[in-house]
């Protein structure tokens, strides 16, 4: 990867600025090539995309990589254009047109449906606008959550996310929450919260669960907290445990909860629980009150064996009700294509809701590739993984880039690159925000912060980041 | 929940099946690619210059006492060797970034992430501390997974550690093991 430097300059356009297209832009720049130049394109006026819009308030240390990404700001290869939306400020074939390289890093924008009556209901959340709105999203600020109404909750998926969400609802405001950098909207109604159980719901079994081993422990360990897990009693473990050897990760899962549960006794207090074989088919609003459910229904499934050795979950015809006032769904993310995809000739698999690639080429239903074209990240994976996925598909997607370069000449044909998009971003007097600016507004957030006793009070007005950082 | 324990014994036939992949089970690394690293560490190794640079003194690290430096020895991505002199206490994360080795540590060596993952030579493996529950939660999520893997912010240098190799993870690509050409 860095055997040869190309004579002529590489311009790459990423847009996007999560950590998929910061991973992706450090690897391309450890390459040494004094002739690359990477622009970073964000509709945002703040960068780092899930890693502050999704990574929980009290996971800090996984922010750690923000410090990281700083890196490319202290080289001048590398440029940031915050609050510049590609579609409308900028035409997507302007960059294609000024650039050698157009890396997709823009991330899932939407989320699955599960398509079932009831879903439109208020009290029914989506997970991506919930964890927005702690995490200061200004695109969900406004999203009123009826916390103080509501004793029970069910999260629909038991991804990470979910179990983020068990702890937001039921950890203390005041120990667990206030000095983190949750907003101070949530903060607020999570103090006048009468939420008391959480049931973590999913379609398949226990050993399915999409949780990370990690996740849980901490879950479970705030039983120090008076959350308690409900568990299941000890004698349905029994049976299987003798018989049968299962991976380590599994082996660990069943541990940990073997560990935690309390053998079936009635909690009192706050808790939550996990439950498996279940699909909602309904949710019920609650005719008193128009702002909450009554309960979900779910179908029970059973899980058998196919020909194959496969298991496949198949419903049955046992239908169950839980009681919760509120649902929030967690079962994934769905990637958009960009509005000039198709006349660009990029494809898209809507099914999946990703650019169909290998290792982030983008390929064509007859399994060509498309000159110059790359995707990283969620648009390319689907919304799974963490940093570590990031981080492994970054590298492998930078190491692409750098051997089709070296492997096709035509792609260090003249381009215009950064001069010619911040010619046309004056023209159209576009106030883009530059790292400067972000870490203006950066700085703004620590102070405010600082007053409060928290490590940050996020702006959550786009307007507002756009005015400190025109400041001097 | 005995709905539950049939999900759990399918799925457990799955785990059976797909064992291969899982560290308990397997005497030796799965991927080709691990396996090429592990044998540059234990067989190729001679064959290769040493270039020992003294350290860099910024990060976290100490400066060694004279006469008590201890060897490590970095086997890069692309295979080229790195060797370091370091002193007692030392983790690897921060000797590999303090030494600009292409490592990440994208939590800060807070056991929050793998992205430090390394390949430990064998021969050294039982010399370092048995893993704890949260190393090994996140070593479970690692790419590419050996036998001697672990993760190197936990894992300090010590005197018995001295001479010691470790191997960064290649990448997994798809392209290059696909014919084009036809």
């Amino acid at each position: 990867m860095s055997s040869s430097s190309p004579t002529s300059a590489l311009k790459i356009a990423v847009i996007g600025s999560g950590p998929s297209a910061f991973y992706t832009s450090l690897d391309l720049l450890k390459t040494n090539n004094p002739q690359l130049e990477i622009d970073m394109f964000e509709r945002n006026p703040c960068p780092f995309g899930l890693v502050r819009f999704g990574v929980a308030p009290d996971h800090p240390e996984v922010k750690t990589c923000q410090q990281r990404f700083k890196d490319t700001s202290e080289d001048e290869r590398f440029k940031f254009f915050g609050n510049v939306n590609i579609g409308t400020d900028l035409k997507l074939q302007e960059l294609v047109e000024n650039y050698n390289i157009v890396v997709y890093a823009y991330g899932s924008g939407s989320e699955n449906k599960l398509g079932i009556p009831g879903e439109d209901h208020p009290a029914v959340i989506n997970s991506k606008d919930f964890v927005g709105w702690y995490n200061g999203d200004p695109a969900y600020k406004n999203l009123n959550v009826p916390l103080h109404k509501v004793k029970n909750v069910t999260i629909v998926g038991n991804g990470n996310v979910a179990i983020d969400i068990v702890r937001i609802l039921l950890a203390s405001p005041d120990s667990h929450w206030s000095k983190t950098d949750i907003t101070s909207e949530a903060l607020e109604t999570l103090k006048k919260s009468t939420v008391e159980n959480v049931c973590v719901s999913a379609r398949r079994g226990f050993l399915d669960s999409k949780f990370t081993n990690k996740e849980f422990k901490e879950l479970l360990e705030m039983e120090k907290e008076g959350i308690m897990f409900k568990g299941w009693s000890a004698d349905h473990f029994q049976t299987f445990a003798s018989k049968i050897k299962l991976g380590r990760i599994e082996k660990r899962r069943l541990q940990l909860a073997q560990k935690y549960s309390d053998g079936g006794q009635k909690v009192s207090g706050k808790s939550w629980e996990l439950e498996y074989l279940q699909t909602p088919v309904e949710f019920i609003g609650d005719t008193s009150d128009p702002i909450l459910l009554k309960e979900t229904v779910f179908q029970q499934n059973s899980a058998i064996m196919n020909n194959d050795n496969k298991i496949e979950i198949v419903p049955t015809e046992t239908l169950t009700c839980k009681k919760n006032e509120l649902v929030i769904l967690s079962i994934g993310y769905k990637g958009e294509p960009l509005q000039e995809f198709e006349n660009l000739g990029i494809p898209f698999d809507s099914k999946r809701g990703k650019i169909p690639n290998i290792d982030g080429k983008i390929m064509r239903e007859d399994g060509s590739f498309v000159t110059g074209a790359y995707c990283v990240g969620w648009i390319a994976n689907g919304s799974t993984g963490n940093i570590n996925s990031s981080v492994q598909s970054s590298a492998v997607v930078a190491a692409t880039i750098m051997d089709d370069v070296e492997a096709d000449g035509s792609l260090l044909d003249y381009k215009e690159g950064r001069n010619k998009i911040e010619q046309l971003l004056s023209e159209r007097n576009i106030k883009n925000i530059s790292w400067d600016d972000w870490l203006k507004i950066e700085q703004a957030e620590i102070k405010r912060g600082e007053a409060q006793g928290k490590i940050a009070d996020k702006i959550t007005d786009y307007e507002e980041m756009l005015d400190i950082a025109k400041r001097s | 929940m005995f709905a539950n324990l049939i999900a759990i014994r399918g799925q457990a036939t799955r785990s059976l099946k797909q064992c291969s992949s899982m560290r308990s089970v397997l005497p030796i690394p799965i991927r080709s690619n691990i396996v090429n690293v592990t044998n540059q560490l234990t067989c190729s190794q001679l064959s290769r210059s040493f270039q020992t640079s003294s350290i860099a003194l910024h990060g976290h690290l100490k400066k060694p006492v004279p006469g008590e430096e201890l060897r490590i020895t970095f086997i890069t991505k692309d295979g080229g060797q790195k060797t370091f002199e370091v002193a007692e206490g030392d983790n690897i994360l921060d000797i590999a970034q303090a030494n600009h080795v292409d490592m990440e540590g994208a939590c800060g060596g807070s056991c929050a992430c793998s992205t430090c993952h390394i390949i430990v030579d064998p021969e050294y493996y039982d010399s370092i501390p048995e893993p704890d529950d949260d190393e090994n939660d996140m070593l479970d999520l690692a790419f590419g997974l050996t036998e001697t893997s672990r993760l190197g912010c936990q894992v300090n240098m010590t005197k018995e550690l001295d001479g010691i190799r470790v191997a960064l993870p290649t990448m997994t690509r798809n392209l290059q093991s696909r014919d084009f050409n036809n």
